[in-house]
């Protein structure tokens, strides 16, 4: 590549991983290119430089009365700390945010154990239900059912023990 | 070497030692208040700056890594304490501006240092505060990409883009002034 095509990409191209590739694999290096770059012979008189800077005599005396001013607000004895105090706040968090979560989760899926005894008999097309037993959580359960308008519905109403039916 | 010497340095101020940061200051100083100056382009600004620099350098110098270069460091708290400066008070050359006008008019005493002279803030206006830094690091330091990226806190390959883009704006605006020097 020739180095005004160089110069031309460097301009159109301006995202710096590319720009720091073409400095470094023609800009820097070519004698033709660097006479568009200022050298640190022509930027030394520009600038100031360490040696331009006389030593500033006040400069300690006032860092050492700041420093002993900062040393003065510290604490005389340190703040001692639970060297687990990281872990524990974090530790705390989450289980925060497992009880917020999994609260409502447990609620939300948790489902009574029902256990039945229902079993389909006959035919397919002419199914009679017998219901042996029906549980729920272990004790039996108060069973009612209710024949709707519709004959081919039968609705079957399961409470726990001791509970009432809701009004239909 | 100088990096061994500056962690002993360091080691013994953690132990107490007073006298070793004074070394460490007495070490230093002149190239934070140049980088400062050339950054702010006042010279008692700089020195302000260099003294909360090496405050800060002390109440951090616990939290040092080992790993990186003591002066880096420094630099690169220094740096940051310019930017604060200049975006806080909004002086930037705008403020000097005025004052070089001001000292045409026979209103302020004629410059003083050489970072007042006439050709320095016209070409160095031409930058931004980031590649002000890196030429400065670059001239005066002979930093190269790598620790003018750590000093300024971006990558390498930005802050060799950034140290390039001064010296061409640079030599542009040195050639514009050889132009109106000579007619």
């Amino acid at each position: 590549m020739s180095c005004r095509l160089y110069q031309i990409l460097y301009r159109l191209l301006p995202f710096n991983v590319i720009r720091s590739l073409l400095i470094s694999k023609h800009l820097s290096i070519c004698p033709a290119c660097s006479v568009d770059w200022a050298d640190k012979s022509e930027l030394k008189p520009l600038l100031v430089a360490p040696g331009d800077i006389g030593p500033d005599p006040d400069l300690w005396p006032r860092l050492r009365r700041d420093i002993r001013s900062l040393q003065a607000r510290l604490p005389v004895s340190p703040i001692k700390t639970f060297p687990w105090a990281a872990t524990l706040r974090w530790g705390l968090a989450g289980a925060i945010v497992l009880l917020l979560v999994g609260i409502p989760g447990y609620l939300f899926f948790h489902q009574p154990e029902i256990q039945s005894g229902i079993v389909s008999v006959g035919d397919p097309g002419k199914n009679k239900i017998v219901v042996k037993f029906l549980k729920i959580e272990g004790r039996p359960a108060d069973c009612y059912y209710f024949q709707s308008k519709d004959k081919n519905k039968l609705i079957l109403w399961a409470e726990r023990p001791g509970g009432k039916p809701k009004p239909e | 070497m100088e990096t061994q010497a500056d962690i002993l340095l360091v080691d013994r101020v953690l132990q107490g030692e007073e006298s070793a940061f004074e070394s460490l200051v007495i070490k230093y100083q002149a190239t934070l208040r140049a980088l400062a100056t050339n950054m702010l382009g006042d010279r008692d600004e700089a020195r302000d700056v260099a003294q909360e620099t090496f405050l800060q350098a002390y109440s951090g110098l616990s939290r040092f890594d080992r790993a990186r270069n003591f002066k880096t460091w420094l630099l690169a708290i220094g740096v940051k304490r310019c930017l604060d400066r200049l975006r806080r008070k909004k002086t930037s050359w705008k403020y000097f501006h005025q004052e070089t006008q001001e000292r045409n008019l026979g209103l302020v005493k004629p410059a003083r240092s050489i970072e007042e002279s006439e050709i320095f803030y016209p070409l160095l206006k031409k930058l931004n505060q980031k590649e002000r830094t890196a030429v400065s690091l670059w001239v005066n330091e002979d930093f190269q990409a790598r620790e003018i990226g750590a000093v300024i806190g971006c990558s390498e390959a930005t802050a060799r883009v950034h140290l390039f883009n001064a010296r061409k704006k640079l030599k542009k605006g040195l050639g514009e002034s050889k132009n109106e020097v000579t007619p």
